[in-house]
């Protein structure tokens, strides 16, 4: 018999068994959206995805899907189910003149698809084998309907807020421009830090940049021990919040007061 | 911290200067960057993490194994410290040689080894480098998935990431992931040192042998999703190994990478894992557990021994050809699904009172660290398992070795095996070389 060379089969049928993480996108078309804003949102994606797909590609531990929503006067699914980042390519979206921003409709529509009892739902069969919390990153550059005087979307966040997959998520906020209410992203996120503002194009550009590379860095991974107490751990949430603090210690105060759209 | 550009340049302590060519890729810690130094290439590791670039001790014990210098070829060692520089500083360290891949892509099987043997091999050069870590008294604290780069072909192995390296029980901040850590250390009982180091170590051997790790089975089914929390609990408060003998609450799934490997590893090799990841040397309640686990924890010496053994056991299946784990002390079934040919099992050789063991079976390789218990020699060969030319049924040891050996028959009379001569072997045997080495003949 001549000498093989090579593994000899050894290695054939090895599966690559990466746990999954779904990316959501949540965003505003209303109709402040219109123009330069919603232009600025779709060049952004287009950058920040290549480099979601290269954490996807080159983690072990592992896998990047993708999930988008828009919301207007209602909110849609642009993703009918999440799409693994491989695949995936950003579809501009467009804003619509005079949409109102129902972010009602937005929380409902998320919560149907976290919710483990919906058998159309995002995270059927998922289990800590397969699956790492999810990440939502949600951007708005108003308030919602009826706001301030109506505060029916607390009672929906609240209701979203206790979802399992909601409570483990890391989540995070983009103000667009200088009408978008804080207050609301943050009860949205749960922490004022997690929310990020941008008051002009160059700016949005690099937190759409910035929030989407760090949460998938620190969402697909597995955590960070604790260095203070015995059995504490380290939140990814608190780890997101860690990276923002550093990454804008010297807050973009030049630009703060002024709404360059 | 911004990136450095290309073209920049950076001092170094000792007065020379490096130029930045490229950046090569970023981590927790910062980045790191081919750069040019007397017109040779080298890498610079370059700190964005605040806390790192404050500490005085980091920059001190970085100095310090600097100067120490590396305890082992195998490790990218940190040889230069830069200046402070633009807000921040960095060490200068050799390059992954070109053809060396991140161990990741094994993991993604981007990457396969060109055989099971560079496999060994990349598993031995591992265990090595760490026993001189160790043997000079640091501790490396952070072993994860992205410490090593592999010679698929040869099982040449270096090892980055060397700037958490501290005096063993010294520790200047690092916790690595949960996922890598020992469970004192995930459950911040202790901090990272010599035993957890073990700890980490036998998981990356484990992923290496089977491309997946050792606590991940069926019990992370019963969490609707890995959080912090879960993580905690399953590598750090309640860790179970897959394969835990006594207990099989936590096994994978039988179309697992782990289920698919497992079996095609001698029972011996099997044991090792077993051992390394038994309650006894996992399970921690209190500081109060720290000494027992240290003392159940598998070190490098034993890891040597099993692998120089594993080695040993690697054969062709002479009737497909595969690659094949010989079962010492039992028969072998080619795991081969298309060949299933049945291999029975062969007599066995016990060197240095059975620290090592080989197959009694044709072309098996005997070598130095096995007839002198002195020696630490792996890759020096002489003897092997030999075919008696007019009767092929029978094999035979074949010394190639420059002193002759003596072969002592169960009735006590001698024979001696002369350099470059054969000689029968019978069950009850002994074998005695130099040094009164000896090496005992089993059925
Ligand atoms: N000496 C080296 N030669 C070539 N590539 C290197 C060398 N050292 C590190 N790298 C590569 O540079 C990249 C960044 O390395 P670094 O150690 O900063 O990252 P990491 O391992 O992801 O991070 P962490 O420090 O958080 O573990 C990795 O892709 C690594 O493989
Ligand atoms: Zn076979």
């Amino acid at each position: 018999m001549s000498e093989q060379i090579g593994d000899n089969g050894w290695y054939d049928d090895v599966k690559i068994d990466r746990k999954k993480v779904v990316l959501f996108f949540v965003i505003d078309t209303s109709g402040s959206m219109c123009g330069k804003k919603i232009e600025t949102v779709n060049d952004a994606m287009r950058g920040v995805i290549p480099e979601v797909k290269r954490i996807s590609n080159d983690n072990v531990d592992a896998e990047i899907y993708i999930a988008v929503m828009q919301f207007d006067n209602s909110a849609v699914w642009i993703t009918s189910e999440p799409q693994k980042a491989d695949d995936f390519d950003w579809s501009d979206l467009s804003a619509r003149v005079y949409g109102g921003t129902n972010l009602i409709d937005a929380c409902y529509k998320l919560e149907e698809k976290l919710s483990k009892s919906n058998k159309n739902g995002f995270m059927v069969n998922a289990s800590a084998s397969s699956t790492y919390a999810p990440i939502i990153i949600l951007m708005s550059d108003g308030y919602p309907n009826g706001y301030p005087n109506d505060k029916s979307y607390e009672h929906v966040i609240d209701d979203l807020k206790k979802i399992g997959w909601f409570k483990a998520a890391m989540k995070a906020a983009i103000a667009i421009g200088d009408d978008a209410q804080k207050d609301v992203l943050s009860y949205f996120t749960g922490s004022m830090e997690t929310v990020l503002e941008a008051h002009n194009p160059e700016a949005l550009r690099s937190v759409i940049q910035f929030v989407t590379v760090t949460s998938t860095q620190i969402g697909t991974k597995s955590s960070d021990v604790s260095k203070k107490h015995v059995d504490e751990v380290v939140s990814k949430q608190g780890e997101l919040i860690e990276n923002i603090k550093n990454k804008y210690q010297f807050s973009n105060d030049a630009d703060s007061d002024q709404d360059l759209w | 911290m911004a990136q450095l550009s290309d073209g920049t340049k950076i001092r170094l302590t000792s007065g020379d200067e490096v130029i930045v060519s490229e950046h090569i890729g970023g981590g927790g810690q910062g980045d790191v960057y081919k750069v040019s130094l007397n017109g040779k290439e080298y890498a610079l590791k370059w700190y964005a993490n605040g806390d790192i670039i404050s500490s005085i001790e980091f920059r001190k014990n970085l100095k310090r194994n600097i100067e120490a210098g590396s305890p082992s070829p195998k490790f990218l060692w940190p040889l230069y410290l830069t200046e402070e520089m633009y807000g921040s500083y960095g060490y200068v360290m050799e390059l992954a040689p070109a053809g060396y891949e991140d161990f990741s892509k094994f993991l993604l099987a981007k990457v396969r080894f060109g055989s099971v043997a560079a496999c060994v091999e990349s598993a031995l050069n591992i265990v090595e480098a760490f026993r001189d870590l160790h043997g000079e008294g640091y501790s490396y604290q952070d072993i994860n998935n992205g410490s090593f780069f592999i010679d698929a072909t040869t099982g040449d192995v270096r090892i980055c990431d060397t700037d958490n390296v501290a005096p063993n029980r010294e520790n200047l901040g690092v916790a690595g992931r949960q996922r890598f850590m020992a469970p004192e250390i995930v459950r911040n009982i202790s901090r990272p040192d010599k035993y957890s180091d073990y700890f980490s170590l036998a998981v990356i051997l484990f992923m290496l042998f089977h491309i997946w790790h050792p606590l991940e089975g069926r019990r992370f089914d019963n969490f609707p999703c890995m959080t912090e929390h879960v993580e905690l609990k399953l590598y750090g408060k309640e860790p179970l190994f897959i394969f835990d003998p006594g207990i099989d609450l936590n096994r994978p799934h039988d179309t697992s990478n782990a289920s698919r490997f497992w079996k095609r590893y001698p029972k011996f090799f099997r044991d090792v894992f077993c051992k390394a990841f038994s309650q006894e040397s996992i399970r921690i309640d209190s500081a109060d557990d720290l000494d027992r686990i240290s003392r159940c924890r598998v070190d490098e010496n034993i890891w040597r021994a099993a692998l120089v053994n594993l080695r040993s056991c690697l054969v062709k299946c002479p009737s497909c050809g595969a690659d094949v784990f010989l079962d010492m002390g039992f028969g072998t079934t080619c795991y081969n699904g298309k060949c299933g040919n049945r291999i029975l099992k062969t007599l066995t050789l016990f060197f240095l009172g059975g620290k090592y063991r080989v197959p009694v079976y044709p072309g098996v390789e005997i070598r130095k660290c096995m007839v002198d218990g002195t020696s630490t020699d792996r890759s020096t060969v002489v003897g092997c398992i030999s075919v008696n030319p007019q009767k092929k049924d029978m094999v035979g040891l074949k010394n190639c070795d420059s002193k002759p050996w003596q072969r002592v028959l169960n009735d006590g009379s001698c024979r001696i095996i002369e350099p470059g001569r054969s000689s029968q072997i019978l069950p009850g045997d002994e074998i005695r070389f130099d040094h009164g080495s000896s090496c005992k003949v089993l059925g």
